[in-house]
């Protein structure tokens, strides 16, 4: 795991903690939580400011703990960057 | 800036395009409007809110978006209007709540223009004095989903507080929507969909249709009108059921999914339910801003195990079930459609008939303009069943939407009362098992009986008929061809047969077998067993000679009366048994009155398994039959009953015993053969015959032969039957049309307990239904329908028929075993020692009351997961004027079970199978018309007088597979016609093939309601003439589309 990795991760969690007032763990479920789905789709978007960020609803059907979700932004954090990249990449040429 | 041109014309959604499919198929153009309440500040003006509602158009580009369906269909983006199509209105504060409602119904049925945007209409109501204030809002489904309502709010709120920076904000928003668009469009190409819908379907095909109030007869269609109830769960209740999804670690979804899967599983008699769920289809993050049509309806197939416990069926079952519909969020339903290619004949959702749907709390934020926000239904009902949740400040709102002629009130009372129960008992409960989650319903309409009794004199049949006897000795009592024979000469006779009885050692218990040849001889046996407080055991003659040994040994009898030889028993026929006389001795009558218990008869049941069964039958039961039918067919000394039923079958007994003790005459059906009916329709005339008791089967041809005749049978009064499920068509209800002074009455009940439930028409009753209801027990007697869980069925509810009090026999004779099974303690009747008899049979309550029958536990016929009535489509072809006799009947096993008609066409008619399927078609539902029709010379019979269906499915098979051998060559695909040539090319160009062929069913060769709206725009613009989607259905052959546009260029 690298710098950035670890800045990431703390930035998703502090997000979930704003959102989840109870305590939880990584293997928590969602539910006990009180996480439902539109919960964890303002957490996407905290994270996320792009609007274009496209989300796949597969993916996000597998999402059952906790620690599901910070896999899943985590995830998407790393697609937005790779699309960022990508975009800087074609700008050069 | 103005809308960039590349957003003008824009992609509509699978979910959308479906939508505008479903749209265009139902008769109400105001099906799909979603209506809103938002509850305003009432110092709101006009003005500020017409330029506020302004500025959300603005920012949200799907409220400006059109529909247009040529050349294909897709959506047109608008621009921004100069004004919101609002129209507000003051009202006294005493007519606030009157108005609103009215100004409700109004927007709720308004018909929008699919082409002409805003798809929206507001009215702002407020009181005079400006105490209240209230925002009414309908918008078209295809722009607006549930999700859409809190950004509308939101941002109106923001409008309203002059926080919307609308510029900036519509130019983000219509980027936003086209990148959804495109997002979706991209998606739903994907192969991962394809095969998740074609999994979806597999899944579909594999369970049968939930169909609620699945009664005979239920329509096929509906004019879609809806009703609402309201279940309000109580704040500790709910917060009760928040605490156990967190310590289950499921959603509210899942709960209440759970909930609902078991709700229909008993309300539907199936253990596997299936219902939609609107799920969010969403792909980018910035459409979670926008209003818009962006849900997948998708369906959840849920497996429900009675003797499972709620908790694990919540854990494991749903939420798996869930957990995979929430990953095909992106399968669109027409997709499924095209994949389970169910059946879409009819005006109903082809794959669910009921939804569930999550709402979501739209809330008011603290301080704003917008003080409140709730959904209205319109009246209308697009399910079957639709059960909204949503979660509010004080606890859970649920809404049971449903269709009023599909679910009548009492059927939706019934589910709304399930489900609280089961709510209530599963969140105090969650260990307990699915079953127990459900109570009794009323145990009334159990003892709901007709209410047709005459007290009887006596407590024992002997008495009863022994005090007839000596009222009136002159009167005739018996009418044989030739022969009378008084009531004196009848009480001499028995006299003597029971002294002759008494000599031979029979008693109270004996079993004597009759084989008498005549009816006179018959009744005198008969009377003359009753005398002895014996028991009588008809024995048929005809029968094989072992199962008259079976029979005669199984009821331990030893002395038969008639003739002979029978094995094992001593034979006397009844002069010998008579010869010694007796007339002018004591009565021979045993022992004093006898009791309730005394065994009358005993009938062997032919049983189609296993070896026959003998029913033995005591005087309680059939004096309450005789006390009832006295009463019920108004029977009297001017009774004249035709004795037309065989002595083993237990209807002789109804025929015989009530009319004598009512001193009236019995008439003998001889000469006259039982099968002849015109021959029985004569002697019926010629012996001023007043009641007439048929099997079902020669109801028709006795009907018949009557039309034939123009005979008015004007001293008949009472036609029953009995036997099987009676299905009236046309002729029937002539018969009784022309003669309005006979009642039909229809009779239910099994050897085991006799005639117990009745359902009578007569010339006031109207209409006269095509399946005959069994009606509603006879007095005395309690009718308990139980159902799968093992209570007493609400309404509607299919169920087994258990009945008790005064109907079960004694049991099987000599059978204790089998007596056991079926013979239980009636738990509800609150009396020890109380007995019912299991039947079965499956029955169903329907709204009135009134029991329908539907079939054996063991003989359902199901297509596709549709109880099919055989009889029903028999009599459905026999309308087609060149058919003669039609036998319905089922081959191949499991999901290949195609149904198959058999029809003998009249004398000289040239009818062919297509005639017959076009007029079945017109006729029964989808599901019930025949997959292949066969035309056949004679119906071939087997050894006993059944119609042989095995002989001909075997025919039938063979047929199917030397067609298949030939496929390919078989389909016409080339014609002069130059319509049918048209087509073809239209055809080929949508399904992108050149073979397509003029008689076989596009559906076979990719054609999907998509295409269908396409080819149906194409024919509009070239011939003027629109096909309904239902007909395209009905026939979805070029052949068909080329009659039809012929027919209606023809009609214009």
């Amino acid at each position: 795991m690298n710098r950035t990795d670890d800045v990431t991760d703390g930035e998703i969690i502090s997000v979930i903690r704003r959102h989840v007032r109870v305590p939880f763990e990584s293997h928590s479920l969602l539910a006990e939580a009180g996480l439902d789905s539109l919960s964890v789709l303002r957490i996407a978007s905290e994270l996320i400011p792009d609007p274009d960020q496209e989300i796949d609803p597969t993916g996000l059907a597998a999402v059952r703990t906790v620690g599901d979700l910070r896999q899943w932004l985590h995830g998407l954090l790393s697609s937005t960057a790779a699309e960022g990249l990508r975009s800087s990449v074609e700008s050069v040429r | 800036m103005t809308v960039a041109p590349q957003l003008a014309t824009l992609p509509l959604t699978g979910a959308q395009q479906g939508l505008l499919v479903v749209h265009r198929t139902v008769p109400v153009p105001h099906l799909y409007n979603v209506v809103a309440e938002l509850e305003l500040d009432p110092e709101l003006t006009h003005d500020h809110l017409g330029t506020a509602l302004t500025a959300v158009l603005a920012v949200q580009p799907a409220l400006r978006l059109a529909v247009r369906e040529r050349p294909t269909p897709h959506a047109t983006l608008g621009t921004v209007p100069d004004q919101a199509p609002l129209h507000t209105e003051a009202t006294g504060t005493a007519h606030f709540a009157a108005r609103r409602a009215e100004l409700l119904a109004e927007l709720g049925a308004t018909v929008f223009d699919l082409a002409q945007a805003p798809l929206l209409k507001a009215v702002l109501l407020h009181t005079d004095d400006r105490s209240r204030a209230t925002l009414l809002l309908v918008v078209h489904h295809l722009v607006f989903d549930g999700f859409s309502l809190r950004q509308f709010v939101r941002d109106l709120d923001a409008a309203l507080r002059g926080d919307l920076d609308t510029e900036r904000v519509r130019t983000a928003r219509e980027r936003a929507l086209h990148r959804e668009l495109a997002a979706q469009v991209a998606a739903a190409d994907g192969d991962d969909v394809e095969q998740a819908a074609a999994g979806l379907a597999e899944r579909l095909r594999a369970v049968p249709a939930t169909v609620l109030n699945p009664r005979p007869g239920r329509p096929a269609g509906t004019g879609f009108t809806g009703a609402r109830h309201e279940i309000r769960l109580a704040p500790e209740k709910s917060r009760a059921l928040d605490d156990l999804c967190s310590a289950l670690g499921v959603s509210p979804f899942v709960f209440f999914s759970a909930a609902y899967a078991a709700l229909l599983a008993r309300h539907s008699a199936n253990t596997s339910v299936v219902f939609g769920t609107p799920v969010m289809a969403r792909r980018t993050l910035g459409s979670f801003d926008l209003c818009g049509f962006f849900v997948n309806t998708l369906p959840l197939v849920v497996d429900v195990r009675w003797d499972q416990r709620f908790d694990t069926f919540v854990k494991e079952t749903v939420q798996a079930e869930a957990d995979r519909v929430r990953s095909n969020a992106a399968v669109s339903f027409d997709r499924i459609v095209r994949h389970a290619d169910p059946d879409r004949t009819t005006n109903r959702n082809p794959v669910f008939s009921c939804m569930l749907a999550m709402q979501d709390a739209t809330g008011a934020e603290p301080g704003s303009p917008v003080r409140r926000v709730r959904e209205h239904g319109n009246g209308t009902a697009k399910f079957d069943l639709w059960l909204g949740v949503t979660p509010g400040p004080d606890g859970w709102l649920l809404e049971l939407e449903h269709d009023r002629e599909l679910l009548p009130e009492p059927l939706a009372h019934a589910l709304a009362d399930s489900l609280t129960t089961l709510l209530a008992r599963a969140v105090e409960h969650p260990g307990t098992v699915l079953a127990d989650l459900f109570a009794d319903a009323p145990l009334a309409d159990s003892h709901a009986h007709d209410g047709y009794w005459r007290r009887p004199p006596h407590p024992g049949l002997h008495r009863w008929v022994h005090a007839a006897m000596t009222r009136r000795p002159g009167a005739i009592a018996v009418e044989e061809d030739g022969r009378s024979l008084t009531y004196g000469e009848l009480d001499a006779l028995v006299r003597s047969a029971a002294a002759g009885l008494a000599r031979r050692g029979a008693g109270p218990g004996t079993v004597v077998g009759l084989t008498t040849p005549t009816l006179v001889d018959t009744v005198v046996a008969v009377l003359a067993t009753l005398a002895r407080r014996a028991v009588f055991l008809p024995l048929d003659l005809t029968l094989p000679a072992d199962r008259l040994a079976y029979m005669t040994e199984k009821a331990g009898c030893r002395l038969v009366i008639g003739r002979g030889p029978v094995d094992g028993t001593e034979v006397v026929t009844l002069p010998e048994l008579t010869a010694a006389g007796g007339q002018d001795g004591p009565d021979p009558s045993p022992h004093g009155e006898g009791s309730a218990e005394d065994g009358v008869y005993i009938m062997f049941t032919s049983g189609s398994t296993g070896r026959p069964k003998g029913v033995l039958m005591d005087n309680g039961p059939l004096v309450n039959l005789t006390a009832w039918q006295l009463d019920a067919l108004e029977m009297g000394e001017d009774t004249r009953f035709l004795q037309y039923a065989p002595l083993g079958f237990d209807v002789s007994f109804q025929e015989i015993l009530p009319t004598l003790i009512a001193g009236g005459t019995l008439v003998s059906r001889e000469p006259a053969d039982r099968r002849d009916l015109p021959a029985v329709l004569a002697r019926v005339r010629a012996h001023r015959v007043s009641h007439v008791y048929l099997p079902v089967a020669a109801l028709r041809p006795f009907t018949r032969a009557a039309q034939d005749s123009g005979d008015d049978l004007p001293h008949l009064r009472y036609l029953c039957v009995s036997g099987e499920q009676l299905l009236l068509d046309d002729g029937i209800r002539r018969f009784f049309a022309d003669r309005p002074h006979i009642r039909l009455v229809n009779l239910y009940g099994p050897t085991e307990t006799h005639a117990v439930t009745t359902h009578r028409l007569t010339a006031d009753t109207q209409p006269w239904p095509s399946h005959v209801p069994i009606g509603h027990p006879i007095t005395h007697v309690s009718a308990h329908v139980v159902d799968a869980t093992g209570h007493l069925a609400p309404r509607g509810v299919p169920g087994e028929l258990h009945l008790g009090g005064a109907c079960p026999a004694q049991g099987y004779v000599n059978d204790a075993q089998r007596t056991g099974e079926r013979f239980l303690h009636d738990p509800r009747a609150g009396q020890d020692g109380a007995r019912m008899y299991r039947t079965g049979d499956q029955v169903l309550r329907d709204e009135h009351g009134t029991l329908l029958f539907l079939g054996r536990d063991d003989d359902q016929v199901k297509i596709r997961g549709y109880r099919v009535e055989l009889g029903e489509l028999e009599t459905a072809a026999a309308a087609h004027p060149g058919v003669r006799l039609t036998v319905a009947a089922v081959l191949g096993d499991g999901a290949d079970r195609q149904l198959i008609l058999f029809f003998v066409p009249e004398a000289g008619s040239a009818a062919q199978p297509d005639d017959v399927r076009r007029h079945v078609a017109g006729a029964v539902p989808g599901y019930m018309v025949p997959s292949r029709i066969f035309a056949i010379d004679s119906v071939p019979t087997t050894r006993n007088g059944k119609v042989d269906r095995t002989a001909l499915l075997k025919e039938a098979g063979q047929a199917i597979r030397e067609e298949a051998d030939r496929s390919g060559t078989g389909a016409v695909t080339t014609t002069d016609d130059p319509l049918q040539a048209w087509l073809q090319e239209l055809w080929g160009k949508l399904l992108g093939r050149t073979d397509v062929p003029l008689d076989r069913s596009l559906l076979a060769y990719g054609a999907h309601s998509l295409n269908v709206m396409t080819a149906r725009a194409a024919i509009e613009e070239e011939h003027g003439v629109q096909i309904p989607v239902l007909d395209f259905f009905r026939d979805p052959t070029i052949r068909a589309q080329a009659a039809w546009i012929s027919t209606a260029r023809g009609g214009q």
